[in-house]
């Protein structure tokens, strides 16, 4: 039998060793798939990304998107579509600047601070910077 | 990239998804599971309309699938047409051909939606093996609709956790084909291993 054997796997030993690639690679991404959904379930912030809109991210925080947009010197009142990767190639500034100043934000809006309200406080109109008023 | 494509469906509206699909279904491997997902948190958040996505997404992937299904039937005829004088690769093919004329429908179906990294090699396949086109049509549009609906349903009910839900959506994804090579491979092995056995068997 043990002989029958080696010389079965000397004649497949190609179809063995795709057999045991493909189980070994469903077994990484089974693992991935599990430490993933473990993940999910524990941290519900996600990490703020190039492709987010600042409408996604005030969304996925919880909090009212006009603290994001004044966060980042944007007219409280307008949406902005504009995945954040493009907003920071506008302005020259590496991603992480605004990321940085987004969380600062969110955090502000959190408890333990008092919840902002739904709607911008009413401002004076020359705090909007006018490069950005396209958008 | 993802940054890019959504950057394009918010400057243009529903009209990119079916430029991005169709350029996609034909093997450019675009990260569409968060893009499909993150539309469909901006529709959960009333910001994008439904119907208009899924039907220019659906036209993008009918042009785009069909386009492959094209490329492999053209290819086909002439590799037929080279290989006729040689009957061991034509009987080859011809088995090949078979195995396609009975399976073509199912991988066409779950290869939308379920496996969709395989979907460009099975139009490439299918239109090379001559699979009828009408049949191919239909399964692609029921699994296209399906694949969009779904991913798109799925980004408006977690419209929070795009991210989170990509990475596991791709994982399972990935696991699922690894895992069906692996049971494919396996069962080709046990019936060569059950052949192996027969001759021994008999003394």
């Amino acid at each position: 039998m043990a002989i029958r054997l080696s010389a079965f796997r000397r004649r497949h030993w190609i179809l063995l060793a795709l057999f045991l690639a493909a189980a070994a690679a469903s077994g990484v991404f089974a693992t991935r798939l599990v430490v993933q959904t473990l993940y999910w379930s524990s941290h519900r912030d996600e990490p703020i990304a190039g492709w987010m809109t600042l409408g996604y991210v005030a969304h996925s925080h919880r909090v009212p998107p006009w603290v994001l947009r004044q966060a980042l010197d944007l007219p409280p009142d307008l949406p902005d579509r504009r995945p954040l990767g493009e907003i920071a190639t506008a302005r020259g500034v590496p991603l992480d600047a605004l990321r940085l100043r987004l969380e600062h934000a969110i955090a502000a809006a959190r408890p333990p601070n008092p919840p902002p309200p739904a709607r911008p406080p009413a401002r004076p109109p020359e705090e909007t910077p006018p490069e950005e008023m396209g958008r | 990239m993802s940054e890019e494509l959504i950057g394009l469906i918010g400057d243009h509206g529903p009209l990119a998804l079916f430029g991005i699909l169709a350029i996609n279904c034909l093997g450019v491997p675009f990260p569409t599971t968060l893009l499909l997902l993150a539309l469909g948190s901006f529709v959960g958040q009333g910001e994008m309309a439904f119907w208009p996505l899924l039907l220019w997404g659906l036209a993008g992937m009918a042009l785009g699938d069909n386009g492959g299904y094209l490329l492999g039937r053209l290819a086909g005829t002439a590799v037929t047409r080279r290989l006729a004088g040689r009957p061991r690769a034509a009987a080859t093919i011809a088995r090949a051909e078979r195995l396609v004329q009975r399976w073509g429908g199912l991988g066409v179906f779950f290869s939308r939606w379920l496996l969709s990294p395989l979907a460009p090699w099975v139009n490439l396949a299918t239109g090379t093996a001559r699979y009828p086109w009408p049949r191919f049509a239909l399964w692609e549009l029921l699994g296209g609709a399906l694949w969009l609906g779904l991913y798109l349903g799925l980004g408006m009910l977690f419209s929070r956790s795009v991210h989170n839900l990509s990475l596991v959506l791709g994982n399972l994804t990935w696991f699922l084909i690894f895992a069906l090579a692996a049971a494919l491979l396996a069962w080709r092995l046990l019936a060569r291993l059950r052949k192996a056995r027969r001759p021994a068997a008999k003394r």
